[in-house]
């Protein structure tokens, strides 16, 4: 396993009396795909957005190549945050700002001298493809769910991170969109970016993910190589994966036919 | 440890009322770490050249341009209230040659800073409450901090800069509309030539007056603005919990206004 450059330690976290998340320590691995599943209210939102920094957990630290992420202000954390992309669930969209501006502002923030011109160029570079260059002037209300998740996800590539993070980046959007999201994420992988996130997915767990981590009820139940988790003997692991990976139920095979068959298609 | 996912047992009676007393002064001095913050962002932000001057400029528009017809009307009005009271009861005993003193002490030194204030702190304090705690709900502020923007400096500054700004120059416009409200109304009464009048006005307008209504400008400035970030921060998950707290916060931001008022009029009469 590579150098880890987030490193959850010990991390625990409870909301109205309720343990989200129980003592949980996880390294994800440098410059690799780590893709975290679990049933419906397992915590894996939880665990991700600690794993960014948005919510400190309750006890335990997490940290960033060694640097405590929740314990950094000011320049430092500005530094910090710019290598850590974020893509949430919901768009979580600037509703009082238009598309373009949402996209702009991370940028405007961080290089307050950068000319509006490149500002506009690097957005032009970034939307590409995606049918999403025609509401540029439009607020995100105007926008249908799978549009906000495309910008939320272009908002979290914006600066160019070298962690992105991305929960359910897939859903609720169009197939020809998910293609080019899961097209965009594979080139991200490509270059080496380290990618965490959440996906029911199966398309694009067999061809992004090299580790999976599944958690159930706010533990960590199985983290290793995707073929390794995938082929594990433990039977809650196996129904999780037949069960989050929902395509699974339509296949006869078990969970490592249903990758395979979605690596080749 | 207990079991993932399962909720805690519930605490005894002692237990909840201990956690409930370490909860207030918890809040206390989150408040007070929050206002602190606000304030080492407020020195950061005039330094370096912000992102967020559009916010600073859409709070001024909304707090100080939008409130200028209200503020007016209740200015003139005030001004008419006094000039009518005080032409009819003053010269009773004997004592007309006060009416420029009452006024400037009314509407200057007073009723000008804390009207305002209420206008501002009923408009524009329970908007930012509102905004910001749906933006809470929105995941909005998480989104913020994702992408490295400081929601202190990006959002609060600007409101609590803007809303400054707006309530001294409302508090200016109260008192030029207040000022020049009671010269229109002793037209009707009892005619006072314009320079005569305002003559009589600025010799009883002393120095300290002015610093006095621009201390409670800028004091109760800073309690509407941090306040109501302050309570809109503290929405968590439920868009039905952001108008209990904007009632919360108005209460708040009402009580405090009041004592800072008391308190700075104390020092004033030292």
């Amino acid at each position: 396993m590579s150098e880890a450059k987030i490193s959850v330690q010990h991390a625990s976290f409870v909301r109205d009396g309720f343990t989200v998340l129980d003592d949980i320590s996880i390294e994800f691995p440098d410059a690799a795909t780590t893709l975290i599943l679990g049933p419906s209210g397992s915590g894996k939102t939880t665990l991700l957005k600690i794993a960014a920094g948005l919510f400190p957990p309750d006890r335990g630290k997490v940290s960033y190549n060694g640097i405590d992420i929740t314990a950094t202000s000011g320049a430092n954390e500005r530094e910090l945050r710019r290598k850590l992309g974020f893509a949430f669930q919901d768009g979580a969209l600037w509703q009082n700002m238009t598309i373009f501006q949402n996209l702009a502002l991370p940028l405007q923030y961080h290089y307050p001298r950068m000319p509006a011109d490149e500002i506009r160029s690097r957005i032009d570079r970034l939307v590409g493809a995606f049918p999403i260059r025609r509401h540029m002037t439009l607020r995100p209300a105007a926008l249908s769910a799978g549009e906000r998740k495309i910008v939320s996800f272009l908002r979290a590539l914006v600066l160019d991170p070298q962690v992105l993070l991305f929960d359910e980046p897939t859903s609720f959007v169009d197939h020809q969109a998910a293609q080019r999201i899961e097209a965009l994420l594979a080139g991200y992988k490509r270059r080496g970016t380290t990618l965490i996130g959440i996906s029911h997915n199966v398309e694009l767990t067999a061809q992004l993910a090299d580790y999976l981590l599944v958690i159930i009820a706010g533990g960590v139940r199985a983290f290793g190589p995707l073929r390794e988790v995938a082929s594990s003997s433990d039977r809650e692991v196996q129904q999780v994966l037949t069960e989050v990976l929902s395509d699974a139920a339509t296949f006869d095979g078990d969970i490592l036919d249903l990758l395979n068959n979605a690596e080749s298609d | 440890m207990s079991t993932p996912g399962s909720a805690q047992p519930r605490p005894g009676f002692i237990e909840r009322a201990g956690a409930a007393v370490t909860s207030r002064v918890a809040i206390v001095f989150y408040a007070l770490g929050f206002f602190i913050e606000i304030l080492i962002e407020t020195l950061r932000y005039v330094r370096r050249r912000p992102a967020g001057s559009r916010v600073l400029a859409m709070q001024i528009l909304f707090t100080g341009v939008e409130a200028l017809a209200v503020t007016a009307v209740l200015a003139l009005g005030l001004g008419a209230i006094i000039i009518v009271q005080g032409t009819s009861l003053l010269p009773q005993f004997g004592q007309q040659q006060l009416l420029y003193v009452i006024l400037i002490t009314v509407i200057t030194r007073e009723l000008g800073p804390i009207l305002t204030a209420l206008i501002v702190a009923s408009r524009s304090g329970t908007a930012i409450t509102t905004e910001i705690g749906n933006m809470v709900i929105n995941h909005e502020i998480e989104a913020y901090i994702a992408s490295g923007i400081n929601p202190i400096a990006y959002l609060v500054v600007p409101r609590f800069l803007g809303v400054i700004i707006s309530m001294v120059v409302l508090n200016l416009y109260f008192n030029i509309f207040g000022l020049l409200g009671s010269w229109l109304i002793s037209q009707l009464l009892q005619p006072i030539e314009f320079f005569q009048y305002f003559h009589g006005l600025f010799s009883a307008l002393s120095v300290i007056d002015v610093f006095s209504s621009l201390v409670k400008s800028v004091v109760f400035g800073a309690i509407v603005s941090a306040v109501s970030t302050f309570h809109g921060f503290r929405v968590e998950r439920s868009s039905t919990e952001v108008p209990q707290t904007a009632i919360r916060s108005i209460g708040q931001v009402f009580i405090l206004l009041i004592i800072a008022n008391a308190l700075i009029t104390l020092v004033y009469y030292l």
